[in-house]
């Protein structure tokens, strides 16, 4: 067994970007990483700061399982 | 006609539509045990939308999240901070336990952990595990339909008679339709309690404050402790932010983890069935912020309600909705109890006989399905008979539950990511995690940093998983190869060893 498959390999970056990004994720909504965020103002779209914030973590989650699933080849099972 | 009997009447239409679907859609499931568990692993992306949407929106965070928002200010952003962190690993780990489960036959996440690792006590201990953390949590489903009823209708239908009514339906569709019904009913039940949620989420603040931004004015000016996380305690004072950020790790590990959800991986028509649900899963998580809006909106609200949990009942009984609208926003709150109630009394009792009962004896297939069916019916009156005698007493064990299935997550992730981990490990590792759990949430003053007990149980159920593991014969490579390997990058032709040190994406362990 030697060699990978470019594929597979590019898979595998895949996974750990997403794997640092969830990371990234858990940080800025716990303490200490949501600090700078957590204030009630400015409001955006009329709710306060602290909840935009959350708010656009649960988007941006979404936007990176949508890459995650657009690289991943079809593999027909 | 009087103002309950036409809340009642609407209510009645839902629940028999409801019945309706279940029933229909349970007709074309095959006889056996994977007909009636996993649905002959035929789910389409809609059902496992909704299917794992509708666990999320239970009764409690219908009427829990507002009364969190209200009492507890910033705290409930805790709710909307774990579900997409929940379901990240979900998108590496459901395909793969899928593909094992073909190929093996698993139905339930405790066959997929017996299997790497096979010894009739973990899969016993698995059982009961689940099962007990199920019934609290179906308890705490019905009490909320007999609350949301008895209200409503100012008592007219009392709290044991809605109890009985909505889980008369549930109880009749899971015991004929299984997991068809459950899929089919859940996306019915989905859409109902997302138009109500959004409908007075929106409702609400504009017709009390004049908009979602005049509100939050209002309150910042007012109480600008309940817009900054942590928010605040039970008791009423500054969270911590060690309760605060651990709730949220707590619950992002155990929500793949709840073995009644987790088994719907083996429900899945394919692979990318699986993936297509976590990609839109997040859309789910969003339709938690207007219940949050309802709760922030009691905040200022001129009568305080009775309980923080029934701020929403208060409001919409307050401020003289038609008729109609608090019959919809009722079914909103049945189907929200409903689509989580059902996946929790299918996967008792299936639970229950695969892993406790099966693993004993020699039955034939139909054998275990009958048997399931009489628990479904046994559990359903069991957890009826304790939701109406006990009501609210037993909300903490739920809490604890909630740590108790953290527990799941170490022999799941060994199982599938880690060579080396032995069955000895494995076990010891789990009931270690379970009893310091339980340890710790008995005694919260011994917790460092106030961090949720399961957090806690976990960081001794890996230490001694991992060191028991390395102290004891490992498994042969032919066995474990079936689990470990990547079968992702077996796609490729490719299912060599020499990568797979790199391949631990859920990132729990990295041992190869």
């Amino acid at each position: 067994m030697t060699g990978v498959h470019p594929a597979a390999a590019r898979a595998r970056r895949h996974r750990r970007l997403a794997l640092g990004f969830f990371i990234v994720y858990a940080i800025a909504v716990t303490y200490p990483g949501v600090l700078p965020f957590n204030r009630a103002r400015p409001f955006v779209l009329g709710l306060p700061f602290s909840m935009v914030w959350v708010t656009l973590w649960i988007v941006l989650g979404g936007v990176v399982f949508w890459l995650l699933e657009r690289a991943t080849p079809r593999d027909g099972t | 006609v009087e103002r309950w009997q036409a809340i009642t009447t609407i209510v009645g239409i839902y629940l028999l539509a409801t019945l309706v679907i279940g029933l229909r859609s349970g007709r074309k499931a095959t006889h056996g045990v994977t007909g009636y568990v996993a649905a002959d692993r035929q789910f389409g992306v809609l059902p496992m939308y909704f299917i794992m949407g509708g666990t999320i929106f239970s009764a409690f965070a219908f009427l829990g999240g507002p009364g969190w928002a209200y009492s507890r200010g910033a705290a409930a952003f805790y709710i909307l901070s774990y579900g997409v962190l929940g379901i990240a690993p979900w998108y590496f780990l459901a395909p793969k336990a899928a593909r094992l489960g073909r190929r093996f036959g698993f139905v339930t996440q405790a066959q997929l952990v017996v299997g790497r690792f096979p010894s009739r006590p973990l899969s016993t201990l698995l059982a009961v595990v689940s099962v007990g953390a199920f019934i609290p949590y179906l308890m705490l489903q019905m009490s909320g339909a007999g609350i949301v009823f008895e209200t409503v209708t100012q008592g007219h239908v009392p709290f044991w008679l809605g109890a009985a009514l909505a889980y008369g339906v549930v109880t009749v569709y899971v015991l004929i339709g299984g997991a068809s019904a459950i899929g089919w009913t859940n996306v019915f039940e989905g859409i109902i309690m997302m138009a109500v949620a959004w409908g007075l989420g929106i409702y609400l603040p504009y017709a009390l404050y004049g908009g979602i931004g005049p509100m939050f004015e209002l309150i910042a000016d007012a109480r600008p402790e309940l817009l900054t996380m942590p928010g605040l305690g039970p008791d009423g004072s500054r969270w911590s932010w060690g309760a605060y950020s651990s709730a949220v790790l707590s619950s992002a590990i155990g929500f793949a983890m709840w073995p009644h959800l987790f088994m719907k991986a083996f429900a899945a028509k394919s692979d990318a069935t699986l993936r297509r649900t976590v990609v839109l899963f997040p859309s789910f998580q969003l339709f938690l912020i207007p219940l949050l809006l309802v709760g922030f909106a009691g905040v200022l609200f001129p009568t305080p309600p009775p309980t923080a949990d029934s701020v929403l009942l208060h409001m919409i009984l307050e401020t003289g909705m038609p008729a109609l609208v608090v019959g919809l926003f009722c079914a909103g709150a049945l189907a929200a109890s409903m689509s989580t109630g059902d996946a929790l009394l299918h996967g008792a009792a299936s639970i229950a006989i695969e892993d406790g009962i099966a693993p004993y004896t020699r039955l034939r297939d139909e054998r275990r399905r009958f048997l399931m069916q009489v628990l479904v019916l046994v559990i359903g009156g069991f957890a009826f008979y304790l939701a109406a005698v006990e009501r609210r007493s037993l909300v903490w064990l739920l809490l604890t539950a909630y740590g108790v299935v953290d527990q799941l997550a170490p022999p799941v992730y060994a199982a599938l990511f880690w060579r080396r981990a032995t069955t000895t490990g494995v076990l010891s590792g789990l009931v270690a995690g379970i009893a310091a759990t339980v340890f710790w949430f008995l005694n919260p003053a011994l917790r460092p940093y106030d961090i949720h007990e399961g957090i806690l149980g976990l960081v001794i159920n890996i230490a001694v998983l991992v060191s028991v593991s390395l102290m004891t014969r490992p498994q042969p490579d032919v066995h474990t190869e079936a689990y470990v390997s990547d079968a992702g990058d077996a796609a490729y032709g490719d299912a060599s060893r020499a990568g797979s040190d790199v391949a631990v994406a859920g990132g729990a362990s990295d041992g190869s």
